[in-house]
């Protein structure tokens, strides 16, 4: 986690101190929990056996597409259906197995379109908020949903997928301590991409190959988009009162999923 | 009139078919599967995996021919203790949803004095690497239904590293010991 926090923290600086607003961000988060990754658990293998090896390569990968969808701006609908397309691709090699072992291709296929569907719903969602919210709260909440998610992850059987939870929010806290220490620059919406990916490949790790419940899974996805909302309808407002607000309204439902996690966590030995 | 059989069998031998090659399918309830792992550098505790399957394929005359496939269901462990079983399974070691098999194809077999050099691949938490295995081989005998059964065991040490499974060393030894043994029913 350390290393994590070093990393993000070197990039988010280096990122503002340079004024690159719209993706410093991205970089520090892609890199911070790439590092962090690899520190925690050592090199993943490449090509991944594992689901949770994809996650430093993808981090990495996503923020090269984020820097580019920063510069480029392309148009709404050829956006959508470059991340819809992206997303796809990501779950096929995450949930590989399960096409392996478990589902038809008519069945994968199913799983992988309604998925990608919703990771493209909450990305469309996080971006919408990400360009309003000029404060610390954006990251703030990330910060809260990877802190629930690491903790749901832990009681759901797996220390292994709760301490790469805890590297990423390490992450984020590094990026809401930096965004505090030096609040003349704000958090770019680069982010966003980055932060879908790594905590959908999480949430779906922990409900497909260890015991996370699919209510918890379900709860973590959705736990940022009230927050969000009052983003979206607050402008304007007391930032601090704001900022509370949205923190409690996303550490209510996170602290739902962590509930329904421990309910259903294996016991310990 | 019929040819004689070992003309036909020369004649089928020539053809690269196997002629006197037996096919035993692995009995689960008289095969074993059982590893040990040092545990805070202290000493070791084992564990088993209660279901395996698998066949062999033997020929005593020429073992070239012969081959070993065995495949063990990673959800079979069982360490004398549940709580901990379900951990071995999740993510943090064997990723049972995720390779829900661990399978070993033989690629080659020669004799070796009174054993049998087995090489093929070990698949284990989805990454395959190749394994010699020396596999000592047992005797022959009938069944309580008058079946004809053999068998054969092996010892091998593995590194859990090799195979990615990384988690906890140090609390948990690298090496991992097997043994395997290994009862078949002819068909």
């Amino acid at each position: 986690m350390l290393a994590a926090a070093v990393i993000s923290g070197l990039f988010a600086i280096a990122g503002r101190l340079w004024r690159a607003n719209s993706w410093g961000d991205a970089v520090a988060l892609a890199l911070g929990y790439a590092g962090g990754h690899v520190v925690s658990v050592g090199w993943p293998a490449f090509p991944p056996a594992e689901a949770t090896q994809w996650l430093p390569y993808f981090a990495i990968l996503v923020m090269f597409v984020a820097v580019l969808d920063t510069l480029l701006r392309p148009a709404g609908l050829v956006r959508a259906l470059v991340w819809f397309l992206l997303c796809a691709g990501i779950l096929r090699s995450l949930l590989g197995s399960k096409f392996q072992y478990g589902w038809s291709p008519l069945e994968g296929s199913l799983w992988i379109a309604c998925l990608a569907a919703g990771m493209l719903v909450l990305t469309a969602i996080l971006d919408r908020a990400a360009q309003r919210d000029v404060s610390i709260s954006f990251p703030l909440i990330l910060a809260i949903v990877a802190g629930g998610t690491a903790v749901a992850l832990m009681l759901s059987g797996s220390m292994l997928l709760g301490q790469l939870g805890f590297v990423l929010t390490a992450v984020f806290g590094t990026i809401v301590a930096v965004g505090f220490l030096l609040p003349r620059a704000v958090p770019g919406r680069g982010i966003v991409p980055v932060a879908v990916v790594v905590l959908s490949g999480l949430w779906l790790s922990g409900y497909f190959f260890a015991e996370l419940p699919a209510a918890s899974a379900l709860l973590l996805a959705a736990s940022s988009i009230p927050a969000l909302m009052l983003v979206l309808s607050d402008e304007g407002g007391n930032p601090r009162r704001g900022l509370v607000l949205r923190a409690t309204v996303v550490a209510v439902s996170v602290a739902l999923a962590v509930f329904l996690a421990f309910r259903a966590s294996p016991p310990m030995y | 009139m019929k040819p004689p059989k070992f003309i036909l069998a020369i004649i089928l031998s020539s053809l690269g078919v196997t002629v006197y090659a037996d096919t035993f399918k692995l009995d689960p309830v008289h095969s074993s599967v059982i590893f040990s792992i040092r545990h805070l550098g202290i000493t070791n505790f084992y564990g088993r995996f209660n279901d395996v399957s698998g066949t062999v394929v033997f020929d005593k005359a020429d073992p070239s021919k012969s081959s070993v496939e065995v495949t063990v269901p990673v959800e079979s462990v069982d360490t004398n203790n549940e709580k901990r079983d379900q951990h071995l399974k999740s993510p943090d070691f064997f990723n049972a949803k995720q390779f829900p098999m661990i399978i070993f194809k033989s690629k080659t077999v020669e004799a070796s004095g009174d054993s049998y050099k087995v090489t093929g691949e070990l698949t284990l938490h989805g990454v395959t690497k190749p394994l010699t295995l020396e596999i000592k081989k047992g005797a022959e005998a009938k069944g309580m239904e008058g079946e004809i059964r053999g068998g054969g065991e092996t010892r091998l040490t593995i590194k859990r590293s090799d195979f990615g499974m990384n988690f906890m060393q140090g609390p948990l030894g690298d090496d991992v010991t097997v043994y395997l043994s290994m009862e078949g029913v002819k068909q």
